[in-house]
């Protein structure tokens, strides 16, 4: 079994990974458009080179804040099972090889604590991100949607 | 017993259950099975029979799905029944795919050509029989066809037109006119011809030509003989010496004037259209730059805008790569106007105005089915019998009128008949029996007129096998405004109606209306939007609960807080300092609150993405000239979430 690339990154003060072959890229944040009706956790929409991309705020998706400084704060844009999303970030961090092996369930953590993203933690020793699974961003958001738009506000 | 003897029982019950006279399918079902398991039957009729006892055992809930199935039923024995007589027929079609696939893509494109060409002379014929041009292009289209189709091994295509031809060249020989029976063949051919090019790309699609190649050749014998009778009777031969035939014929390419052409995949053509309307986003965000804006007389200013001028020219260019004309279009209700008249037994003229217009081909399909069905209902419905024609006063031919035009970037349709006219009483009952209105409602005569696009509602009063049925003119509306465009109607009591479409050009780029709400910006498509005003105070009057209304012209339009439905922050509350923007049309007009109007603008429109697809009243986003992101709002939504309030509502008060 060979080592798999992930992106790490931070959210407030907690390390994060994604698997890199997931990652589109990083951009600095857009200016995003608000979308009304939108669940909290969805900033809204961003022009990225003429395509439009949803914008999620990691944070409030992992049940923190949002960050009221946005000096530093990165997008990374990530490939979805049907299309591409911006996730906030506060800042990425490096990438990381992880080995099978050193790959674990997230025990101890519950869904309401982050929102039921992480799906694994790598254990690497001086450092264990947690490694987030995109498509629950994605599908989390339609999810909330769908709560949302059949009710007349 | 022979299998043929037994299709033939098969067929025979078949028709008592569609007329109805027997209403049980098992006997049917059973007979096709065991036919399909005799020996002696090829696979082939095997599985079309077991496949329509399949059909039969099928449950059935109503009526319209009994006879859709019955319909298919028939097919599918009608195609078994064609396979048993004449077993040539069908088994010639696998060998055409033995030549070169780009050949025979060429021969489909050219063929369908062609037969445009054959049909279009066809009608011509009709209207003058003896019309020797449309004689000689019938005569080229059906020879030049036979011969690239011998070419390719194509032995149906090849037997209808060398028969189709064989007549033609007779009532050419003696310069006659074509009689009424044999246009019809002629007709006939160019439809079964299309069938058969269609069905080449179409493995195992199955074209029923026997029956046809049978008629045609009775006509070519009875032909013959009145030709030989003439001959002997009549002295010398023809007065202008006999061309060549190979002369007369000339090539495919000099007909399609193949050489200067080019053909481009419609995907292509696409993706080059999209990129040309990014680029113009692009253009128009750096014009819009700061360090450009502030110099606006500088020379870099004005090198932006020769670069946007460009673009844009480009872009019309590349919009104008995709059009076509209607021509199609006009030659389909040429033709169906025939049927139906033929169907109906009373003449109708057919009047045709604007066939050059031009239209993005990706609208021109989904133009063609709302105008088919106004056609049918104009005959139908609209158009009176010669007797009660000649009643009040009018020719017993009955006139349908298709006009069309470029109008700025819109394609107006107008079709008018000279019937009855709407009975403007029959549509108050049945809007009040279906609970549209309320029998005191008091309506504008255009709103009255207006209902019969409403969903559900329909005057026909009875089906007829033309017009299909359950199928209103609010399907028609929902077609026309999915291509973002309008339907209106006029009518005069005794005098006929008229229907005018409005279509965009090209869906590629939306007119919009930018307009602000607190500090956000959303577009409202202008195909919604009729004006813009700013109330007086005492115009906007509190409903009893959700539901707002403002005096316009003393008609009162529900209004709607934009802020409130968007959930924006900060924005003007008060009518009488803002601005309403009124959408929609007749009885769903609304009034939307704005703060500001900002500008007229040109986006193309994107969707938001898989993730945002539920989010309610928006139909989706645009780059807007600073880069930033515009949400597109989605007023037929909007309009109808009014009415859902007000149905929460019991009461509905207004003191003005």
């Amino acid at each position: 079994m060979t080592a798999a690339r992930y992106l790490a990154f931070h959210v407030d003060g907690v390390e994060y990974a994604l698997e890199a072959v997931r990652v589109r890229e990083i951009v600095p944040l857009p200016p995003v458009t608000r979308v009304p009706n939108a669940p909290a956790h969805v900033r809204g929409v961003a022009n990225l080179r003429g395509r439009i991309i949803p914008v999620v705020d990691l944070r409030v998706r992992l049940g923190s804040r949002p960050a009221t400084d946005h000096r530093y704060v990165s997008v990374i844009v990530v490939h979805l099972n049907d299309g591409v999303a911006g996730l906030i970030v506060d800042g990425v961090a490096d990438m990381l090889d992880v080995q099978p092996h050193q790959v674990r369930s997230p025990a101890g953590r519950s869904d309401d604590t982050d929102g039921g993203l992480v799906h694994a933690v790598a254990d690497l020793g001086d450092r264990s991100p947690l490694l987030l699974d995109p498509d629950r961003v994605a599908g989390a958001v339609a999810d909330a949607l769908h709560v949302r738009a059949s009710p007349v506000p | 017993v022979s299998a043929i003897e037994r299709l033939h029982e098969a067929t025979f019950l078949l028709v008592q259950l569609e007329v109805g006279s027997a209403s049980d399918r098992a006997p049917l079902e059973r007979l096709l099975r065991e036919i399909a398991r005799s020996d002696g039957v090829s696979p082939n009729v095997a599985g079309l029979l077991v496949q329509a006892a399949e059909h039969l055992s099928a449950p059935v809930s109503d009526g319209d799905a009994s006879a859709d199935l019955l319909r298919e039923v028939v097919r599918l024995v009608d195609r078994a029944v064609e396979a048993v007589e004449s077993p040539q027929a069908t088994d010639d079609s696998t060998d055409s795919f033995a030549a070169d696939p780009e050949m025979i893509d060429g021969f489909i494109v050219e063929s369908l050509e062609f037969l445009e060409s054959a049909e279009r002379a066809a009608l011509e014929l009709e209207a003058a029989p003896g019309n020797a041009d449309a004689i000689d292009t019938l005569f080229r289209c059906f020879h030049t066809m036979k011969g690239t189709a011998g070419f390719l091994g194509l032995p149906q295509i090849v037997a209808l037109a060398h028969r189709a031809e064989s007549l033609l060249s007779l009532i050419r020989e003696v310069g006659r006119e074509a009689d009424a029976g044999e246009i019809d063949l002629v007709f006939r051919s160019v439809d079964t011809l299309r069938a058969l090019v269609a069905a080449i790309s179409a493995p195992g699609e199955e074209v029923a030509c026997y029956e046809l190649a049978a008629a045609l050749d009775e006509q070519v014998n009875r032909a013959r003989l009145n030709t030989a009778a003439v001959r002997s009777s009549a002295a010398p031969a023809p007065t202008s010496a006999p061309v060549p035939e190979q002369q007369r014929v000339g090539s495919a390419a000099e007909f399609a004037g193949a050489s200067d052409w080019t053909r481009v995949r419609t995907d292509r053509l696409d993706n080059l259209i999209e990129g040309l309307g990014e680029l113009l986003v692009a253009q128009s965000i750096l014009t819009q730059d700061p360090a450009i804006v502030g110099a606006r007389h500088s020379e870099l200013a004005l090198k932006a805008e020769a670069v946007g001028k460009i673009v844009r020219d480009l872009q019309q260019l590349a919009i104008s790569m995709r059009t076509v004309s209607l021509s199609r279009l006009f030659r389909k209700t040429a033709r169906m106007v025939r049927e139906l008249s033929r169907g109906r037994g009373a003449p109708i003229t057919l009047e045709l105005d604007g066939e050059s217009t031009v239209i993005d081909r990706n609208m021109v399909d989904l133009l063609a089915d709302p105008v088919v069905h106004m056609i049918r209902n104009a005959v139908d419905h609209g158009i009176e019998t010669p007797d009660e024609r000649r009643a009040a006063g009018k020719t017993p031919e009955g006139l349908l009128r298709l006009r069309a035009s470029n109008a700025g970037s819109e394609v107006v349709l107008e079709l008018s008949d000279d019937g009855r006219g709407l009975d403007r009483s029959r549509i108050r009952d049945r809007a009040v029996e279906r609970g549209l209105i309320e029998a005191e409602d008091e309506l504008s005569d255009t709103d009255l007129l207006r209902l019969i696009f409403v969903p559900g509602f329909s005057t026909a009063r009875e089906v007829t096998n033309l017009s299909g049925r359950g199928v209103g003119m609010d399907v028609v509306r929902r077609n026309i405004e999915a291509l973002r465009g309008r339907i209106d109607v006029r009518s005069e009591d005794g005098a006929g109606t008229v229907f005018t479409l409005r279509v965009p050009l090209t869906l590629a780029i939306t007119d919009g209306l930018l307009v602000r709400v607190g500090s956000e910006r959303f577009v409202i498509p202008s195909r919604h939007v009729h004006l813009s005003f700013r109330p007086e105070p005492s115009a906007v009057t509190a409903g009893a609960g959700v539901v707002e209304s403002v005096l316009l012209r003393d008609r009162e339009l529900p209004l709607v807080r934009l802020h409130d439905l968007l959930g924006v922050a900060g924005a003007e509350e008060d009518p009488a300092a803002a601005v309403l923007v009124v959408v929609g049309t007749g009885a769903g007009r609304r009034a939307l609150l704005a703060d500001e109007l900002l500008a007229q603008v040109q986006v193309v429109s994107k969707p938001l993405g898989s993730v945002l697809e539920a989010v309610p009243w928006l139909t989706g986003g645009a780059i807007l000239g600073d880069g930033r992101v515009g949400l597109i709002l989605d007023v037929p939504a909007i309009a109808a979430a009014v009415d859902d309030l007000a149905e929460q509502e019991p009461v509905l008060t207004h003191t003005a």
